[in-house]
């Protein structure tokens, strides 16, 4: 939802204001900020944005941090302040917006990222040195093998007492929890591995696994690094969850207005809106007139004339030019507030990811260890130090860890791609479900065409005289028509108008030349937006309008539909402007939906199974929730992050169809991933059991499947 | 053989001195944004 006639850059000036600092500010004397970023890509753009700091006087350092879009703001607060900076970036063409600042948390982040790195290089560096060790004793360094494995259990000591912790933690976590987790597994192997080991060792044997264990640790640990580190990259949006517009309002002070939060706005208050802005309080109108578009509450784009006194519900959008309001109830006591409340849950709720893979694993852990106790059992009359140590090998050996990092190393990746192919995903499910679906609904408005109007005719057959009295007629006007007029006639020379009339809701009316001359929309429901030129009560000429549809839906759609996707068009407006579009992009007749407001999209949505929504605003909101999959396009940001599970960044809707293919793509990539752990765990197992496994095909074995998972892995995400 | 007497202790020393000039690294936050200081060095500040 974005209206072109308005090139103006958001206001910025409310982050001088010290109830704003305190918000959004960090440091002792309020001096940095964060921004988020939107629209950075390349080189380029971190060296115009850092480029700031030279020309913009007052501005200490600007830091780019290009992973996460976001740059690190300093000023000196004598000679600069934030609004200017702010500026500064948008007018290089970006989108700053000011993050709250979550320094404990981002702290944490970070010291916990750089605590996990060192971890991973001391379980590198020990693995590393075990491995020629052993390797070298394994190849005939006999007279020095002894020697070797002393060392190789010196070095495995900071492993089993440092680098394994987390899956101590792990482990203890889960048993607390009475559940089995995967660090299960890898602790008991940990320790478990490490006395016995040390146990032959003093008694002079030369079974020991110090080389196996630790290699297989850091292959396990460095898969999780990466997994991480891939998330919280690219997850970041969730840090976005506040609506950044809905903040702040405008407050008419007795001089002049200054910003305020909104959720100090008292009934009474006066406030001032601007054209594109949303309503944050239901409002009673003080400008003697207002367009303002209530797409959230019905769906449809029309703009409704308001008049003064009117009460205007909160989370309409003003269209054009500015109004003046009184509150008359604060946000969350509005319909609008409680639609946004109960996204705000939901979108909490929601966030945890469990995977069909992860469960898998822990069945398979469990029957691993059930094996490995019956074996003990029933072998230890047979030989009770074999038994020890085929059933140890076999859990070590055959745990399903391979399964269980295989699978959000998977999705890791994945992420990764759709994040290349402009898509921002909240939720890891996303992929899971996207698998499935087989209906993809498609708002009309903002989703399908461009918010703006546009003239349906051919400007050049209007004769010249009738764009002149239209122009004339519409000078004035703010109405979302008259914008469309402007954009497709231009005359220089206007001729004057007399005893000009506006009457909202039907249209405008003056003399030109001593005619009478009316402009009337037409109000016939299942009409097109259009409206027709009247000459002393003669119809003259009748103008039609239309939203243009984005230019890659017909390509989009068609792909779509041949890769076995039904599609539907679910709209708020009526059939008629709805069934133009439904023909120039193929909808089946069936698969038409119109006029249905925010509820009735939701129960639509809901009623079908394996479905996903695409929309745009906070009017889909509710669909999108009740999909499978609800996918916001690019314009809605703010309202759109808390409640759909994708955005794309990127303008038109091919995003779907990537959305859709990166899904695929995260499947297959999940599905060999299980398929080589399952293969190696039975054949392992057996093994095992059987008695195969000494410590020379143990080093061997163990970090193949894990390495050949990351290998693979990481071979397929590149592609 | 004996040459080995050395040579462990020394490979040890190197492996390990390295493995502290990384967590020198990591903690002195060298490592925290991987992808921008790339793109600096891009472009001639003089021109």
């Amino acid at each position: 939802m974005y209206d072109s006639q308005t090139t103006r850059h958001p206001d910025f000036t409310f982050l001088d204001q010290p109830e704003f600092k305190l918000k959004f500010a960090t440091g002792a004397d309020l001096a940095s900020m964060r921004f988020y970023i939107g629209g950075m890509h390349c080189a380029k753009c971190v060296h115009r944005l850092e480029d700031l700091s030279v020309s913009v006087p007052g501005l200490l350092s600007l830091r780019i941090e290009l992973g996460k879009d976001v740059a690190y703001v300093e000023i000196d607060p004598e000679r600069a302040c934030f609004s200017q900076v702010a500026e500064q970036i948008a007018r290089l063409g970006y989108q700053p917006i000011p993050l709250e600042h979550v320094t404990t948390h981002e702290e944490a982040q970070k010291n916990e990222g750089r605590k996990e790195l060192i971890r991973l290089a001391v379980a590198a560096a020990c693995a590393g040195n075990i491995m020629t060790f052993s390797f070298a004793t394994y190849f005939g360094a006999e007279e020095w093998a002894l020697a070797f494995r002393w060392l190789s259990f010196l070095l495995y000591v900071p492993v089993v007492s440092y680098v394994a912790v987390p899956f101590y933690r792990g482990a203890l976590q889960s048993l607390r929890q009475r559940q089995i987790s995967i660090d299960l597994p890898m602790a008991v192997a940990s320790l478990a591995g490490f006395l016995f080991s040390t146990f032959e060792l003093a008694a002079g044997r030369t079974d020991v696994y110090f080389d196996s264990l630790s290699g297989f640790l850091f292959l396990i640990l460095s898969a999780r690094w990466i997994q991480r580190r891939m998330q919280r990259a690219y997850l970041r949006p969730q840090e976005l969850h506040e609506t950044l517009q809905l903040q702040r309002v405008r407050k008419i002070g007795p001089q002049s207005w200054e910003w305020t939060p909104v959720d100090t706005l008292e009934v009474g208050d006066r406030i001032l809106v601007y054209a594109n802005e949303t309503l944050p309080a239901d409002a009673q109108l003080l400008s003697s007139k207002a367009y303002f578009s209530l797409a959230w509450l019905s769906g449809e784009a029309k703009a409704k004339t308001f008049l003064k006194g009117a009460v205007i519900p909160a989370g309409a959008r003003l269209l054009a030019g500015e109004a003046q309001l009184t509150t008359e109830r604060p946000l969350e006591e509005t319909g609008f507030g409680k639609i946004l409340d109960e996204v705000r849950k939901f979108s909490l709720s929601q966030n945890r990811v469990v995977l069909r893979a992860d469960r898998w694993a822990q069945w398979l852990l469990a029957l691993v260890f059930a094996i490995g106790l019956v074996f003990l059992a029933v072998y230890w009359h047979i030989s009770p130090q074999q038994a020890v140590q085929r059933s140890l090998a076999l859990i070590i050996l055959a745990c399903p860890c391979a399964m269980a990092f295989g699978a959000p190393l998977a999705l890791a990746v994945s992420l990764r791609r759709a994040q290349k192919a402009g898509l921002i995903i909240r939720n890891a499910n996303v992929f899971e479900k996207a698998n499935a679906v087989q209906t993809i609904f498609f708002d009309k408005t903002g989703t399908l065409t461009d918010t703006d109007l546009k003239y349906s005719g051919n400007p050049f057959i209007v004769p010249q005289v009738y764009q002149k009295i239209v122009l004339s007629l519409e000078n004035e006007s703010l109405h979302p028509i008259a914008f469309a007029f402007r954009q497709c006639f231009s005359q220089n020379t206007l001729p004057p108008i007399d005893n000009f009339q506006e009457t909202p809701g039907i249209g405008v009316s003056g003399y030109v030349y001593g005619k009478y001359y009316e402009l009337k929309k037409n109000t016939a429901a299942s009409e097109e937006i259009s409206c027709t030129l009247f000459e002393d009560q003669v119809a003259l000429i009748k103008f039609t309008f239309e939203a243009q549809a984005k230019s890659d839906c017909s390509a989009t759609l068609k792909n779509l539909r041949s890769k076995g996707y039904r599609t539907v068009l679910l709209s708020g407006d009526e059939s008629g402007a709805v069934a133009r579009l439904a023909r120039e992009l193929d909808f089946k007749e069936d698969d038409i939906i119109s006029g249905a407001s925010p509820a009735e999209k939701a129960m639509v949505v809901a009623k079908t199974p394996h479905s996903m929504m695409v929309g745009d605003g906070i009017n889909d909101s509710l669909a999108m929730i009740q999909a499978d999959v609800g996918l916001a396009v690019s314009g809605g940001m703010e309202t759109a992050l808390k409640t759909a599970d994708v955005y794309l960044a990127e303008d038109g809707i091919h995003g779907v169809e990537a959305l859709l293919s990166t899904s695929r793509e995260a499947f297959s990539l999940l599905r060999q991933n299980l398929y080589i752990s399952a293969i190696y765990n039975v054949l392992v197992g057996t093994l095992a059991l059987m008695g195969y496994v000494n410590p020379f095909v143990a080093a061997i074995l163990m970090p193949i499947s894990s390495g050949f998972i990351l290998f693979s892995t990481w071979l397929r995400g590149r592609s | 053989m004996n040459i080995l007497y050395i040579m462990i202790p020394v490979s040890l020393m190197l492996g390990f001195g390295f493995l502290a000039g990384f967590i020198w690294s990591v903690q002195s936050g060298q490592l925290d944004d991987t992808e921008t200081p790339a793109c600096r060095i891009l472009e001639d500040k003089d021109k």
